[in-house]
């Protein structure tokens, strides 16, 4: 063998070989979709906590609206579609079981039909008439999304030179706008918004699905334990005349 | 001399290709990512218009401001935009963002979410970056280097830039009496052509359900 084809075949085998190491952040990012393809997508449903107790605060009936997606960016890159449920009917199945197990409401239903586009007095009472409620909740889906950063440097080991990765921090971050409408009076009794980003490590970048899952789902809980509180502490009083 | 004939088309490719592998360089979009949006009280901005006590300034981001709050250029696709409203009422004022738009030659432009803008910014395919890096980490190795230059890359490339873009983008928020907040949206590139541009954005006081709209003109 010639040294030219020797140093041929020495480049080819390192391009070889090189290519068995991950590479680009795009093939990492097909990697965290393909686990999702794989493993099986996990739900964002939970079981509501019983604690806090919270005393009745409003002795009405209350209707949920879809939850309106209002997000700036997919849950993940260009995905969206990583949990069992489509996101805004997950957080609205959540915020329906959240407040329904809160005992806040006389009585909780969901409703399909949106709020109409001119909300006066009047609209808001045909509204009423037609679902038999007293009040809605509106709220408006601000942030679902996954985020990633490193978190430190690559180091070597000690003795054997070793490359040790740095752990990647997984940032989920859940926030959500709401409003409480008295339709009878057509008054807004309640609104605020609330936010929380959970958090956890991962050694090898990427966080199993059912570990992306389970930090939602923990989130998703913060989030809505702080609307409960909220709603409880916070709103108009109404007074039966 | 045959062995320098074939280093030079082969330090050819590694140059052009390794130029794709070089935008693994992430430290200028990490500082980017700590530059925070200037803050200006809506009304110190010129053109800035005020409606029931809301003060809405629109601005285009300029070359020298996309440089500097995100590192690299957007223009070439995207039409930027720096918003800032100022809540000079006593009420808490919800900002409906994603229900803004743009006039612009009689057409209306929704912004754009932002995980299409940066795909479109992220310029090197999926092969393109792999095969720079392979070529990279095979030159690497073969002038005595190691491999943690580029292992360390491996999956973080656009994460800076992702989270920079969402945490400035302008999003659906509330704010406090007395209070500014300030968020970039992107629209269509063809948006910025006209030559009377004007920004829609409605707003709604925390008091009632009534939404508003202000109608701000680009300078």
């Amino acid at each position: 063998m010639t040294a030219d084809k020797s140093f041929i075949a020495l480049v080819a085998s390192i391009l070889l070989f090189s290519a068995s190491f991950p590479t680009s952040d795009a093939q990492a990012l097909e990697q965290v979709y393909a686990a999702f393809e794989k493993d099986g997508k996990p739900t964002m449903m939970y079981r509501p906590k019983s604690t806090p107790r919270f005393n009745q605060k409003y002795d009405l009936t209350v209707g949920i609206l879809p939850v309106k997606d209002r997000r700036v960016m997919n849950f993940y890159w260009y995905k969206d579609d990583l949990f069992e449920e489509p996101i805004p009917q997950g957080v609205t199945d959540s915020l329906y079981n959240e407040l329904r197990s809160s005992r806040l409401f006389k009585k909780v239903t969901r409703l399909k039909s949106p709020l109409p586009p001119t909300p006066d007095n009047a609209a808001l009472q045909d509204y009423k008439e037609e679902h038999n409620i007293d009040m809605v909740i509106s709220a408006d889906l601000v942030a679902f999304n996954m985020l990633r950063e490193k978190a430190g440097k690559m180091t070597r080991g000690v003795s054997t030179g070793a490359i040790v990765a740095a752990p990647t921090r997984v940032m989920v971050d859940v926030s959500l706008f709401a409003q409480l409408i008295h339709l009878e009076s057509g008054t807004l009794v309640w609104a605020d918004s609330v936010e929380r980003r959970g958090q956890a490590f991962a050694l090898m970048s990427v966080l199993a699905p059912e570990e992306v899952g389970s930090l939602t789902r923990q989130t998703l809980g913060l989030v809505f334990s702080d609307l409960k509180m909220l709603l409880s502490a916070g709103g108009k009083i109404m007074v039966k005349r | 001399m045959k062995n320098i004939g074939l280093f030079k088309p082969l330090i050819a490719v590694w140059a052009v290709v390794t130029s794709f592998a070089a935008q693994a360089d992430i430290s200028d979009e990490i500082k980017a990512l700590n530059v925070p949006i200037p803050y200006r009280d809506a009304t110190m901005m010129e053109g800035a218009v005020a409606l029931r006590s809301a003060v809405v300034a629109v601005e285009y981001a300029d070359r020298k401001m996309q440089k500097r709050m995100f590192s690299r250029r957007i223009d070439k696709d995207f039409y930027p935009v720096l918003i800032r409203v100022t809540n000079d009422s006593d009420q808490r004022l919800l900002v409906k963002a994603p229900e803004t738009y743009l006039i612009s030659q009689n057409d209306k432009f929704e912004p754009e979410q932002i995980h299409r803008v940066f795909n479109g910014l992220i310029k090197t395919g999926k092969t393109g970056r792999a095969l720079g890096s392979i070529v990279t980490l095979g030159i690497s190795n073969l002038v005595g280097g190691n491999n943690a230059v580029m292992v360390q890359y491996d999956g973080d490339i656009n994460e800076p830039l992702v989270q920079n873009m969402y945490n400035k983008s302008l999003k659906f928020s509330i704010v406090e009496s007395g209070d500014t907040v300030s968020g970039f949206l992107f629209f269509e590139k063809k948006a910025g052509k006209g030559k009377k541009i004007e920004l829609s954005l409605p707003l709604q006081y925390l008091n009632s359900v009534e939404t508003f709209v202000v109608e701000v003109p680009l300078i």
